[in-house]
């Protein structure tokens, strides 16, 4: 459904991206993993054609993106960054009614299909109190909500996301995975999505894309991919691979950090004198 | 919701209405409103009243009615397109184009007035040609590019045009009253000048209100909503410079009628740019006009300039409105 095929990309000298292959089959979540700086985002914004490829192509339903005009484009793929630190301070409705603007040359007017989809959106994503607060009043979790909202009256087979859990609270944070899986189960939506944390990965995800470095260190079933040799060649951290009764899905838990490397210990000891303690001087002041 | 803001916009044509008559009833000369009415249509026995409201107020009221609509609208779109709170005409070099050329035309060209305008609208629109190139230049079309590029025009258009007027003292009182912004002596040449392009940038941007809407919620999110965005900023800083440039070359370099007018529309019927834009339209030229009414009688037989009133009546409702919301 939306594949990439050898695609580079880089600014100037420097290379982001290197030979990645990818595919998102229909009706699932695939998720992009990886350190901070492994081309997860850019690789999100390449398979949008936010970021023009500088070699390999990306494909949509077999035909190459640029093929697509912008509105089509828009019409099938919905694309939602990482964080909005403006947010204009819209009314949620209004917001989410900027979903449909794909759909029409001016938006001046709202069709009764619009408006149908506006307020489904909105209901799904238990909004509606919210309806007439604009968006730069609402907290971090019901702002993501809303987004989602907007995202979702687009109406398109492909949804891209960008960390969308991160930021949010332990609750926000187990209803929008669930969300996403609904979305996945019910209307056949393919999700994918950049996740922080590899565990929201290996919960939901059907597939899972582990990068380093802008290549792909590892593509497949979540469980193959995410192992602990895996974990520690790309983020350099011990971890153990934890299975809970009455989870489907293994966990990744860091080592403990009690056991200092003796490159940190080192550091640590030559700068040592370099932060105060404060509290015998403010002791004697007094 | 929709009703509350039908009858804000309906109160402020009503607005520009009554401002726009009152531009035409008041002057030096006392007519009786029943002169005024008669020589308006063009009848009556008082050929002097005739002269001087169909001639001279009209006109200037009329003038100064698009002016402030345009120099509105353009601040209008230069904020939502901008993304900037701050963005008004002389952002983008409008008027340190127009005055540049202006007080150019002036010393090369001495007597020819005529040629004032004409000069002012083409430096206006070199000024932002000039600044967009800029801004392209330097990787990409982003938003904060075009701002410092046009601070740093300005600044150096500005800088100019005081070098100017500085060698050439003999006109500086002309020139300084042009770049204070005047409808002085503004009659039916001008306003032939500006209509065509109000009508024609006003329709423009009404019609783009809602891609304006969506320039706010970013670059990316909006190309993801299938917008052109580059296209689109560049053809509604087209319209915003047309507007301004046509405005600004008539009436002079008039400031905060650009930066106020949309921030008091948007407070009244918050930012969706459908509503708003037509809202600043109003506000602006009744704002403009009324101000222009009163720099010609408060200080009779002396004559304000029309940007010392729009600022002086401005700036404190402004402030006043902007703290009251919190």
């Amino acid at each position: 459904m939306l594949e990439a095929f050898g695609l580079s990309f880089g600014y100037g000298e420097k290379t982001v991206l290197s030979e990645v292959c990818f595919s998102a089959p229909r009706g699932r979540i695939v998720a992009l993993i990886g350190p901070n700086g492994s081309g997860k985002s850019t690789l999100l914004r390449c398979l949008r054609g936010l970021l023009p490829a500088r070699e390999g192509s990306v494909r949509l339903f077999g035909r190459p993106l640029r093929d697509y005009s912008p509105s089509e484009l828009s019409r099938r793929v919905a694309f939602l960054p990482q964080s909005h630190e403006r947010v204009p301070p819209v009314p949620v409705c209004e917001l989410v009614g900027m979903g449909r603007s794909p759909y029409h040359r001016t938006g001046w007017v709202l069709s009764a299909e619009d408006r149908l989809k506006i307020d489904w959106a909105i209901d799904y994503m238990q909004l509606d109190g919210l309806r007439s607060r604009t968006a730069d009043s609402l907290s971090g979790g019901e702002r993501q909500r809303a987004w989602i909202a907007m995202v979702l009256a687009q109406d398109t087979p492909v949804i891209l996301l960008d960390e969308p859990v991160t930021y949010m609270d332990l609750r926000f944070q187990r209803e929008l995975l669930a969300v996403l899986v609904d979305l996945r189960d019910r209307f056949t939506k393919t999700i994918v999505s950049v996740f922080h944390d590899i565990n929201h990965a290996l919960e939901i995800a059907d597939a899972v894309y582990l990068l380093k470095d802008g290549r792909i260190h590892g593509a497949g079933e979540s469980e193959q991919v995410v192992t602990e040799s895996s974990i520690r060649d790309v983020f350099q951290v011990g971890t153990h691979l934890c299975r809970f009764s009455g989870r489907r899905r293994a966990f990744v838990v860091p080592h403990g950090i009690d056991n200092l490397s003796d490159s940190r210990a080192a550091i640590i000891e030559k700068g040592a004198h370099l932060q105060h303690d404060l509290l015998p001087c403010l002791e004697k002041g007094r | 919701m929709l009703r509350k803001r039908a009858l804000i916009i309906a109160l402020a044509a009503v607005a520009l209405l009554a401002a726009g008559a009152v531009g035409v009833a008041a002057g030096s000369l006392p007519f009786s409103l029943a002169e005024i009415w008669r020589g308006l249509l063009g009848e009556g026995d008082n050929p002097l009243a005739k002269q001087i409201v169909r001639n001279i107020r009209l006109p200037r009221t009329l003038t100064g009615l698009l002016a402030g609509m345009n120099l509105a609208v353009a601040g209008a779109l230069l904020q939502g397109v901008l993304r900037n709170p701050l963005a008004s005409p002389h952002i983008i070099g409008v008027n340190a184009g127009a005055g540049f050329m202006a007080v150019l035309a002036m010393i090369v060209l001495p007597g020819k007035v005529d040629w004032v305008t004409p000069c002012a609208f083409a430096g206006a629109l070199m000024a932002v040609f000039l600044v967009y190139g800029l801004s392209l230049a330097s990787r990409s079309g982003e938003t904060v590019r075009i701002i410092l590029a046009g601070v740093a025009v300005s600044a150096l258009l500005s800088a100019l045009t005081s070098g100017l007027m500085f060698i050439n003292s003999d006109n500086l009182e002309i020139s300084y009253a042009w770049l204070l912004g005047s409808l002085s002596g503004r009659g039916w040449n001008h306003f032939r000048l500006l209509w065509p392009y109000s009508a024609v940038g006003v329709a423009a941007a009404l019609v783009l209100a809602p891609k304006v809407n969506i320039f706010a919620l970013g670059d990316e999110v909006g190309s993801s909503l299938g917008l052109r965005v580059k296209a689109y900023r560049a053809v509604l800083l087209a319209i915003a410079s047309v507007l301004a440039g046509s405005a600004v070359s008539v009436a002079g370099t008039i400031g905060f009628v650009g930066l106020m007018a949309p921030h008091l529309a948007r407070l009244l019927v918050g930012v969706d740019h459908r509503y708003s834009l037509g809202l600043s339209a109003l506000i602006g030229a009744t704002l403009l006009a009324a101000s222009d009414t009163m720099a010609r009688t408060l200080f009779h037989p002396v004559e304000l300039s029309v940007g010392i009133v729009t600022a002086c009546l401005g700036a404190p409702f402004f402030l006043f409105l902007l703290f009251r919301r919190g």
